[in-house]
């Protein structure tokens, strides 16, 4: 079922949103543009918010006025760890892997794109975008193929918890 | 320039002179205090500087001065964007020559912008023929939305770049 959106596992969390989350950026160079509102990094970049860790050979991240992360642009070797702690259950992770990851402040979301793919503790999905509801801690793959669990393969669009 | 003349009016006439003294004497120096000093661009003023006390010695034309307040003011162009209207950097002493624009500053240079921008490091040196600034201290910045640590920087005043080498930055999340 091509285009449809496959929803992935939410969390039995169901905290409220949280506003104002910080934002780390780590790498082996930074070189702020002041003129055009953005920071370039260069090597070994890690980005962390709450649970989410992002890591990439490079980063662009654009700022407002008073220096707040609106939009940070990952590229490169894209690789995404989300540590899930469900209520009563044992600590998970989901990984992802992609060319590139962008991270919107404003909606609080994580979109991977080129040769996206997702692995949860049981499957793997190719498909993109996925993207990463990080308030809601949810999961959405469009198009998305499951790969990964012999019996689950080929499965196409399916919902999937 | 003047102080280059100055050199060679005393060199000339201690050459007329009978007889020369055995040891130089200490080159004179200016001793300024309560210091300030307007750098206009046409009708603009660029900047504006204070200083408690300024020591210059005239036969090399270095200068140094203490409890040194600078204020830069922003293009009419970051203004336009809504920039910083101006920087104010401080520090405890200021080193420089003012024939090759080079400045050094030190014992903690500290930077607030009207924008709400803070800065501090050690040390940092200005080099006005480059426009470059840079300091190889560690370096903190922070300001509204953001928390940052450097090992140095590297500022092109030119065009408003600046490299902070391997840097942690702490960007806060939306406004509340």
């Amino acid at each position: 079922m091509s285009g449809a959106l496959l929803w992935l596992a939410a969390a039995a969390a169901t905290a409220p949103p949280r506003r104002d989350v910080p934002v780390q950026v780590r790498c082996d160079d930074m070189v702020v543009e002041n003129r055009e509102a953005l920071a370039r990094c260069e090597g070994h970049v890690t980005a962390v918010r709450q649970n989410v860790v992002v890591t990439s050979e490079r980063a662009v991240a654009r700022y407002d006025d008073g220096g707040r992360i609106t939009e940070l642009t990952c590229l490169g070797h894209v690789h995404v760890i989300q540590k899930l702690a469900p209520p009563g259950k044992a600590a998970l992770q989901r990984t992802a892997d992609g060319d590139r990851a962008v991270y919107r402040e404003a909606s609080r979301t994580l979109t991977l794109t080129g040769h996206a793919q997702l692995q949860q503790p049981n499957d793997r999905l190719v498909g993109e975008p996925i993207v990463f509801y990080l308030d809601e801690d949810r999961v959405t793959a469009k198009g998305a193929k499951l790969v990964g669990k012999p019996q689950d393969a080929q499965q196409d669009g399916k919902a999937h918890e | 320039m003047l102080p280059r003349f100055l050199a060679l009016g005393a060199l000339l006439l201690g050459c007329g002179s009978t007889r020369l003294p055995a040891v130089a004497p200490p080159p004179p120096s200016i001793e300024l205090r309560g210091a300030e000093t307007f750098d206009y661009q046409e009708n603009r003023l660029r900047a504006h500087g204070f200083a408690d006390r300024v020591l210059y010695r005239r036969d090399t034309g270095d200068g140094q001065a203490e409890r040194v307040r600078l204020t830069l003011f922003g293009t009419r162009a970051a203004a336009a964007r809504g920039g910083a209207a101006s920087v104010l950097l401080t520090a405890p002493l200021a080193r420089g020559n003012p024939t090759g624009q080079d400045v050094e500053a030190e014992g903690g240079v500290a930077l607030a912008s009207a924008a709400g921008d803070r800065g501090e490091t050690l040390r940092a040196s200005y080099h006005g023929r480059e426009g470059r600034a840079a300091g190889r201290d560690p370096v903190h910045l922070w300001g509204k939305g953001y928390d940052l640590h450097a090992p140095g920087f590297t500022l092109d005043t030119w065009h408003d770049r600046l490299d902070l080498g391997p840097a942690r930055l702490v960007a806060r999340g939306e406004a509340p």
